[in-house]
């Protein structure tokens, strides 16, 4: 089988041990991000995973694309401890603020800029998004096939992939020819914990930055002016815990608890 | 001298962390009930990981980022469970090998490299382990090599290791031809030679069947297995101190300051979510003192560790660094453990909480590699040889190298 030309998109997100420092600043409507470890988006992990198991059954390069500031280097570090060949940082001021959109054209340029590529793998979501759809789009910008949710994949062809995706309910089984997008979701495999002479590789290994004038942009599709969708607000759910006393025999509790967790819309009216 | 850890480090802290988290965290619970089923798996994964092949320079295959990068590596496991750290008998192989050099270099150094083979020093026998001339254990030169009589004992996790180093007597150190130290000559013994078995396992107040005995029954040891060969013979003492110094006491090190760090963490996290008087207890400031000197104790121990073990890869010697920063973690890691299991009040001695493991486990580890008494001879065996030194620069140490030096 001829060997593949993989880019694997990751993202940076806050580590979720520490949300609970998270919070929200309705005057930017963003979330306050200070002092709140970055980590990669664990579905990209699993990316990285298939994408390197692939290059060790049909050989191949492994090039990782993220967009983000500076600090977004340290997950891509962590890329490199895994063992992919390459990372590539799409990062500037102009980017900043973008949607799904903007970003997904951004990271769509910067993969035409990497080469001619088989095949672009993502993890499904992302942890902290959550929107599903930068996959797609980044294929539709490439004007290439995509599959989502993705759990399985084979190979039938030199040049054709078997991608069972998961659909509500079950499951169904998609034929594409490369070039495709494959956005995975974490069922598909279990990440390797890097080598240990990944900490070499992470720390020698030298990622490649672009910024918006090295991807020769178009300047009205990029950040926040390329963006079509904004959050007009955000608010924080405030929880309050209220206490009540019910009386009476067991029989009784229980069907008065029912009718007060139906009447509150927990339970669904019978 | 710099006071930070390298990217590499750092990285290689990060890797060791993320082993814990998929592997050691989410089984605690296994642990805490002593499965054992878990240690036989655990014995050789990590080292199949990998994570004992940063003292291995990279030109033989290692990642030779060093043995600060091992402390981390070890401090990260036991902080994760305080005892589960089988890539200390990892780099005690490739120590051995490379000590050796020759037909057992080459013998063990694959299986080595790719984690399969364990292996640990073999000194204490039950009279003790300090006084070295006071050794019983003989061997006696035949034809092509030697053969060994006696018992070792209190070896950690020796049941799961393909070789050891051990230390015989070769001669008597009252004759003028054997001097003193020169009666004894270390030899590597694999467990399939005939006649070395596995005798009792020790039950301890860490664990269940963790100490080994070993028991050598007429063993025959051929030539090439004595460490340094030829003329190793009645100069066994520096390598198997240098091993129970650079590897040993360092890996001890690593072992106490990753209870310290587990308590830490535990105590944190425990304060910022127990809630008293309608606030967290981290909010109560008898409990931030109580924080505010496990950080201090956590911060001293972990600078002595990585200190003595930057000057080991350094390839300075540091005998009397390791000894002091081995001293001075298990002081802290009982100090630490104590804060931890306090903090949690009741919880703190439950069998179901962390803090009740990391306590426990710390006095296993007041003897390995060498007690808080022999210890205190060396380093102030090393502070008197150097009056004219009292800063304690490296140099001063290198100079008081009580054990002598391995030749590499």
């Amino acid at each position: 089988m001829k060997p593949l030309n993989i880019v694997v998109c990751v993202k940076p997100v806050p580590d979720s041990r520490y949300w609970d420092r998270l919070s929200l600043d309705p005057k930017t409507k963003l979330l306050r991000r200070e002092g709140i470890p970055i980590i990669m988006n664990p579905l990209d992990k699993n990316a990285i995973e298939e994408a390197l198991k692939i290059k060790e059954e049909r050989g191949g390069k492994v090039t990782v694309i993220s967009m983000g500031p500076d600090s977004t280097f340290d997950v891509l570090a962590w890329a490199y401890a895994m063992g992919v060949d390459d990372a590539v940082l799409l990062s500037d001021r102009a980017f900043a603020g973008a949607d799904t959109l903007a970003t997904a054209y951004v990271i769509a340029t910067g993969i035409k800029k990497t080469g001619d590529v088989d095949m672009v793998i993502l993890g499904n979501e992302s942890l902290d998004g959550s929107t599903a759809q930068v996959g797609p789009q980044v294929a539709e910008f490439l004007g290439i096939p995509h599959l989502t949710n993705v759990e399985e994949i084979k190979f039938v062809h030199d040049d054709t992939v078997h991608a069972r995706c998961k659909i509500e309910g079950g499951h169904m089984v998609v034929e594409a020819k490369f070039p495709v997008t494959l956005a995975v979701n974490s069922e598909i495999n279990d990440p390797r914990i890097p080598p240990v002479h990944g900490a070499l590789w992470a720390t020698e290994k030298q990622s490649t930055k672009y910024t918006a004038k090295d991807m020769d942009v178009d300047e009205e599709k990029i950040g926040l002016a390329g963006s079509p969708s904004y959050v007009p607000e955000v608010s924080n759910i405030d929880t309050q815990r209220k206490g009540e006393v019910i009386s009476g025999d067991p029989a009784d509790i229980a069907r008065q608890l029912v009718e007060k967790l139906k009447a509150d819309g927990v339970l669904p009216e019978a | 001298m710099p006071f930070e850890l390298s990217p590499a480090e750092e990285m290689a802290r990060k890797i060791a962390r993320e082993y814990c988290e998929k592997y050691i965290i989410p089984r605690r619970k296994e642990l805490m009930t002593n499965d054992q089923d878990m240690w036989d798996e655990e014995a050789h994964r990590q080292t199949r990981a990998g994570l004992h092949l940063h003292i291995v320079p990279r030109e033989e295959g290692g990642t030779g980022i060093g043995y600060v990068a091992s402390c981390i590596t070890i401090e990260e496991l036991c902080a994760a469970w305080p005892d589960l750290a089988f890539a200390i008998y990892g780099e005690f192989a490739y120590y051995f090998a490379k000590a050796t050099g020759g037909d057992v270099y080459d013998k063990y150094m694959p299986g080595i490299l790719k984690g399969d083979i364990l292996a640990t020093p073999a000194i204490t026998e039950p009279s003790g382990g300090s006084d070295m001339l006071g050794l019983q254990a003989q061997a006696k030169k035949v034809d092509g090599g030697w053969v060994l009589n006696g018992r070792k004992v209190f070896q950690s996790e020796g049941h799961y290791c393909d070789f050891v180093m051990t230390l015989f007597k070769t001669g008597d150190p009252n004759d003028p031809k054997t001097p003193g130290s020169r009666s004894l000559t270390a030899f590597i013994v694999d467990k399939e030679f005939d006649g070395f078995r596995v005798g009792r396992l020790e039950n301890t107040l860490g664990r269940k069947s963790d100490l080994t005995e070993f028991i050598f029954d007429n063993v025959f040891v051929p030539d090439n297995f004595v460490v340094g060969g030829e003329k190793g013979v009645g100069r066994g003492i520096a390598p198997v101190f240098s091993a129970v110094g650079d590897i040993g006491r360092l890996t001890i090190c690593g072992m106490l300051n990753g209870i310290s760090a587990g308590s830490y963490r535990t105590a944190m996290m425990y304060a910022k979510e127990r809630h008293l008087y309608g606030r967290p207890i981290s909010e109560l400031q008898m409990i931030q003192a109580r924080i505010a000197k496990m950080v201090v104790d956590l911060e001293a121990t972990r600078a002595l560790t990585y200190r003595a073990a930057w000057l080991r890869t350094k390839g300075i010697r540091a005998d009397a660094e390791q000894a002091t920063a081995k001293n001075f973690a298990e002081q802290a890691a009982i100090r630490i453990a104590e804060h931890c299991v306090k903090i949690h009040g009741g919880y703190g001695v439950l069998e179901d909480y962390m803090p009740h493991h990391y306590y426990r486990h710390v006095p296993m580890r007041f003897g390995a590699g060498g007690t808080e008494e022999s210890l205190g001879i060396m380093i102030a065996n090393a502070a008197f040889r150097n009056e004219a030194n009292p800063d304690l620069s490296h140099n001063s140490m290198e100079t008081a190298g009580w054990w002598g030096r391995l030749e590499w």
